[in-house]
């Protein structure tokens, strides 16, 4: 199986496992490198923690193994799950199935990679601004970010604790529902899990999406959105329409500050989160040069460990936290958080069952093409950072296929819906699948036949 | 917003840094300085938006009707639960020494 993945560098290590009894026993299932499991390594794809190995499981790895999931194996990530391209990891970028020169999206790049090829039926990536959604739309398969507190964070590498959720992917909604139930669930080791009870998230996949209300913003269509995912977004308002779905315009005007907002929330909660790795209790240790002492270790051990992007993201959230500007960038920041989950609210009381608009705004685009421009690279995430903002359900489903360069590659379409309305929008996303957009196309690395 | 905050120049990539407890080459830190400033230019927008009297939104609760600050979770009895022993701790660290971590002296030696 992994032997398939040497193109793609979707594993960063690959297990014996085997499948248990349970309902989950036809599924080998890898996970994102920041997830803690026993076995093996859990690295983050960073050099300040190689070698590291958790001593225990997270609990959505105790979950799957004891729905009788085979775990086979960790995925390559962007480190620390910063990125929204899945290049920067300390293993090399992640590569797209469709076009191996091309991104996987990120940060769960390998997650979705491995999907996509056909390497293992599902995985799980973790979710802070759109790292499970983004890659899932680029490699054309299905990702889905729970309500914030339906699944368990205990074991999952931090990065900004009050967005992170764990998601699966998986090449059918089907699979993401049969997966979803069986990590979903409050967890005493998690106090923000929710004590709600977990649903049968597979019932409704079968249930019409007629007389449904869809909602789509003018944002959807709006600026920096590509030619190719315009086309494939308005095919699949269409294929929506034609199943009987009302399409309803929506006005969410705070969107538009989301991306800024979602960044300084999200790098103030790393700096924070990020200061346990000094060199002292787990990790890499930097050698110290002769009278050189408690300080010197840690600034030597992060400085020596931490890429440039981790760097840079730890600084910005110290500037946004610190004194005298914290009121001007944090603090307004979670002013802003506010507007966009009340905007949400707004449209779902006026009975709206779920947002429809593109996942990302351009298909997988090559490697090394944005990694100078990091502001194109932080409007990767403009659809999808405001559901963790909102701390909101939001699937991508692969909606079509885009022509670029004489290669064909998937585009993808995200549905985000009420707090734990996740079986409402899989139920939304199985009639898309329906619809047949992707036809029979496959990855030019696929490992299925 | 830009007006309302400092310029982005070394020295204060520099204590941002020293706060951070990461040291910068003359690259990174060069580095640094025109992303942050890319990056504050580029969240100026923010600044444009009315946001008096609007509630920060720190954390979610989304179980429980808002009103309690978003900070309460549920409950656990308040009862004593295995933890990893001594060992395990011992494989993690770096280094050790015996039951304990070691680090470089604090006292007399140890510099800020």
């Amino acid at each position: 199986m992994i032997a398939r993945d040497e193109s793609l560098s979707s594993f960063v290590e690959a297990f014996d496992a085997t499948a248990g009894d349970g309902p989950l026993g036809d599924f080998d299932i890898s996970v994102k490198a920041n997830i803690c499991t026993r076995e093996g390594r859990t690295e983050c794809c960073s050099k300040l923690l190689q070698g590291y190995r958790s001593p225990f499981d997270a609990t959505v790895v105790e979950k799957l193994t004891s729905a009788g999931a085979a775990i086979v194996g960790k995925n390559n990530m962007d480190e620390f799950a910063m990125g929204s391209s899945g290049e920067r990891s300390v293993h090399g970028p992640c590569r797209n199935p469709w076009d191996t020169s091309r991104v996987t999206g990120g940060s769960s790049g390998g997650s979705a990679a491995a999907v996509a090829a056909g390497l293992v039926r599902a995985s799980l990536g973790s979710d802070t601004g759109g790292s499970v959604r983004q890659p899932a739309a680029l490699c054309g398969v299905v990702g889905l970010k729970p309500t914030y507190g339906r699944v368990s964070r205990y074991g999952l590498v931090a990065y900004a604790s009050s967005l992170d959720q764990i998601g699966p992917i998986a090449r059918s909604c089907e699979d993401v529902a049969v997966v979803l139930g069986a990590i979903a669930g409050h967890d005493p080791n998690d106090a923000t899990s929710s004590t709600r009870g977990v649903e049968d998230y597979t019932a409704r996949l079968r249930e019409s999406v007629s007389g449904k209300k869809i909602g789509v913003p003018s944002f959807a269509r709006g600026q920096g959105v590509s030619a190719e995912v315009a086309r494939v977004f308005d095919a699949s308002v269409e294929a929506f329409r034609s199943r009987g779905a009302e399409i309803v315009d929506v006005e969410l005007p705070s969107l538009e500050y989301a991306v800024p907002a979602y960044y300084l929330v999200a790098t103030a909660e790393a700096s924070s989160n990020l200061a346990r790795f000094d060199g002292i209790r787990y990790g890499r240790r930097a050698e110290l040069d002769k009278g050189e002492g408690l300080f010197e270790l840690y600034e030597k051990s992060r400085s020596e460990g931490f890429g440039a992007e981790v760097k840079l993201r730890i600084i910005l959230g110290t500037f946004a936290l610190s004194a005298g500007y914290a009121d001007k960038l944090y603090e307004r920041a979670l002013k802003v958080r506010r507007l966009i989950k009340d905007d949400h609210d707004r449209v779902f009381a006026s009975g709206i069952d779920a947002i429809l608009t593109p996942t990302a705004p351009s298909p997988a685009f090559k490697i090394g093409e944005k990694t100078d421009d990091p502001v194109a690279m932080y409007l990767e995430d403009i659809f999808t950072v405001s559901a963790n903002l909102a701390g909101l359900p939001a699937v991508s489903l692969p909606a079509g296929l885009a022509g670029v360069d004489g290669v064909t590659l998937p585009v993808g379409v995200q549905l985000t819906g009420r707090a734990w309305d996740e079986a409402g929008i899989l139920s939304i996303g199985a009639e898309l699948e329906r619809c047949e957009l992707m036809g029979d196309a496959k990855p030019a690395v696929w490992a299925l036949g | 917003m830009a007006s309302e905050l400092p310029a982005i120049d070394d020295a204060l990539v520099k204590k941002l840094a020293k706060l951070s407890r990461l040291s910068l080459s003359d690259d990174e830190a060069a580095e640094v300085r025109s992303r942050l400033a890319a990056f504050l230019d580029y969240a100026a927008s923010l600044s444009s938006l009315d946001l008096d009297g609007v509630e920060p939104l720190a954390h979610l609760s989304l179980d429980e009707p808002e009103g309690d600050g978003g900070v309460r979770g549920p409950m656990a009895d308040d009862v004593p639960q295995a933890s990893f022993g001594v060992d395990v701790v011992e494989q993690l660290a770096p280094e050790h020494a015996g039951a304990l971590i070691r680090v470089p002296k604090v006292i007399d030696g140890g510099s800020a």
